[in-house]
């Protein structure tokens, strides 16, 4: 039990730099916004014909306020959240318009599956920033001044990369439960390449599937991958080995399955933020700043952030 | 995907979310630490669960995505939308024609549910995606980028699954629509023994 408080205490309230709240926070807008852009027509959606409609229970469609609102309304919302995601780059009242986004994104997210059932609008991109949002949006307020680190800073940061971590953990857990180990074997892959390759013919499909030393690679490397995936939170190495495993591994799999992963860009909640500021000269150096002696990291929070 | 009864208690577990959230800036010095423990507890708590039991509660999610053990010695298969011109000629239409919806997500909408529609709302929907699909022609031919690109360009986002783009559209206006169930058996087309079998499975509007 007490290693387990320990654990929960090392990763969520130990001192944090404001640069890492910082820059979780324009990732999660960027990615957001840069999905947005690229899906320009959601709140269109509310004029399809009814029938569209027909399979989307009423239970659900409450659920994520689709259908109570004309399309103006919508393309309004649709216009605000792009106004408020601006404004969080920008470092405008943030956490009042990360509240906004959030809900906007909770509202929209799954408008583009919603006619099909949402069947992976976990994968659409908007998932960990619509939640994240909403964590930051009760999160301290960072001032603009700021440099000294913080447990405040630290628990938003932490469970938001935890969050992003499930991509990977619960992905992993998923093909335990209905495939079992087998699912990380060489043939499974090859199995997938042709599959795919099948109807989507992406490049390397075959040449890759002709080897069976690449398949059992990606094979053991996704198990890898996957169930470690989370030891990013609270591990350096971890972040520096995974990381870019896991970039290299979504990049492979668009030309060898034909399958993108939206939120790549969320791979940059991993960026030590605080190591970019101070290489940008906009960080104060000096160990002064960094949080002190261990004792003091386990703190009461008070919700005020050190300037 | 969600079973319609879990639908409010999702909402619920939503709303239960938003309000451990709000209850930290709310929460003074003694009590805050609390909060955020208990606010952590249970979103950590929502979304193992989720990934454990499989179960999407979105946007507490199960991730489950090619967790099943790939078969190609059983049929894939796509539902296919084409363009009829004055002609008769077809053209494939491009999977972003029918933005904010991408073609996967089309096709599954359109077998699970066309068939079981009145031939009055069969029509309406046949209609609706052939103007849908002029639309994208007439881009198309005019140089302008369609649905998920039309801002970006190549530098959009695109949906996950990457499925076979058209190539190019014809200048003369469709007429209505063909809607072809296509499938395949990896096996056979890896092998080169078959490139798979179409059926037309809806055309229209009449």
């Amino acid at each position: 039990m007490n290693s387990l408080r320990s654990l929960w205490n090392s990763t969520f309230f130990t001192n944090e730099s404001p640069w890492m709240m910082r820059g979780v926070r324009v990732v999660l807008a960027v990615q957001a916004l840069w999905l947005l852009l690229s899906r320009p027509d959601i709140p269109a959606l509310v004029t399809w014909p009814r029938a569209f409609f027909s399979s989307v229970p009423p239970a659900r469609a409450l659920r994520f306020g689709i259908g109570l609102f004309p399309a103006s309304v919508e393309w309004g919302m649709f216009a605000l959240l792009h106004i408020v995601l601006l404004a969080i780059i920008f470092g405008r009242f943030t956490r009042i318009n990360s509240a906004i986004a959030g809900l906007l994104l909770y509202h929209f997210a799954p408008f583009e599956e919603i006619i099909a059932g949402m069947p992976h609008t976990f994968f659409g991109g908007l998932t960990v920033p619509a939640v994240g949002l909403l964590i930051l949006s009760v999160a301290v307020r960072v001032p603009r001044e700021a440099t000294k680190w913080s447990a405040e800073y630290r628990w938003p940061v932490a469970l938001i990369q935890l969050l992003f971590s499930f991509n990977y953990f619960c992905a992993a857990l998923a093909k335990f439960r209905f495939s079992h180990i087998s699912w990380f074997t060489g043939e499974n892959i090859r199995r997938w390449l042709v599959e795919n390759w099948a109807v989507t013919t992406p490049p390397w499909s075959l040449r890759v599937a002709a080897s069976p030393f690449l398949c059992w690679t990606i094979a053991l490397a996704t198990l890898f991958l996957e169930t470690l995936f989370p030891l990013c939170v609270v591990s350096r190495t971890a972040r520096r080995i995974l990381v870019p495993l896991a970039f290299l591994g979504h990049i492979g799999i668009v030309y060898t399955l034909g399958i993108t992963f939206p939120s790549i860009l969320l791979l940059l909640l991993f960026v030590n933020w605080d190591w970019v500021a101070l290489r940008l000269h906009r960080a104060p150096r000096g160990d002064e700043d960094r949080g002190g002696p261990p004792a003091q990291r386990d703190q009461e929070l008070d919700g005020t952030a050190p300037a | 995907m969600t079973a319609p009864v879990f639908d409010i208690p999702c909402l619920l577990s939503f709303v239960a979310f938003l309000v451990l959230a709000i209850r930290i800036p709310l929460s003074n010095a003694p009590l805050r630490r609390r909060a955020i423990n208990l606010f952590l507890g249970y979103v950590v708590a929502v979304s193992a669960l989720a990934g454990v039991a499989q179960f999407d509660d979105w946007p507490f999610a199960s991730y489950t995505l090619a967790a099943f053990r790939a078969r190609t010695d059983a049929p894939s298969c796509q539902t296919e939308f084409y363009g009829v011109d004055g002609h008769g000629r077809q053209t494939f239409i491009d999977p972003m024609a029918w933005s904010p919806v991408y073609s996967s997500i089309l096709q599954y909408w359109f077998e699970q549910n066309y068939q079981r529609l009145p031939h009055a709302d069969q029509r309406e929907v046949l209609q609706f995606l052939l103007a849908k699909a002029e639309t994208w022609r007439q881009r198309q031919v005019a140089g302008k980028r369609s649905g998920f690109e039309r801002y970006l360009g190549p530098a959009s986002i695109p949906y996950w699954w990457l499925l076979p783009r058209a190539t190019s559209a014809g200048s003369d206006p469709f007429q209505r629509l063909r809607i072809y169930h296509w499938c395949v058996i990896p096996d056979d087309r890896f092998h080169g023994r078959n490139s798979g079998s179409r059926v037309l499975v809806a055309q229209g509007p009449q």
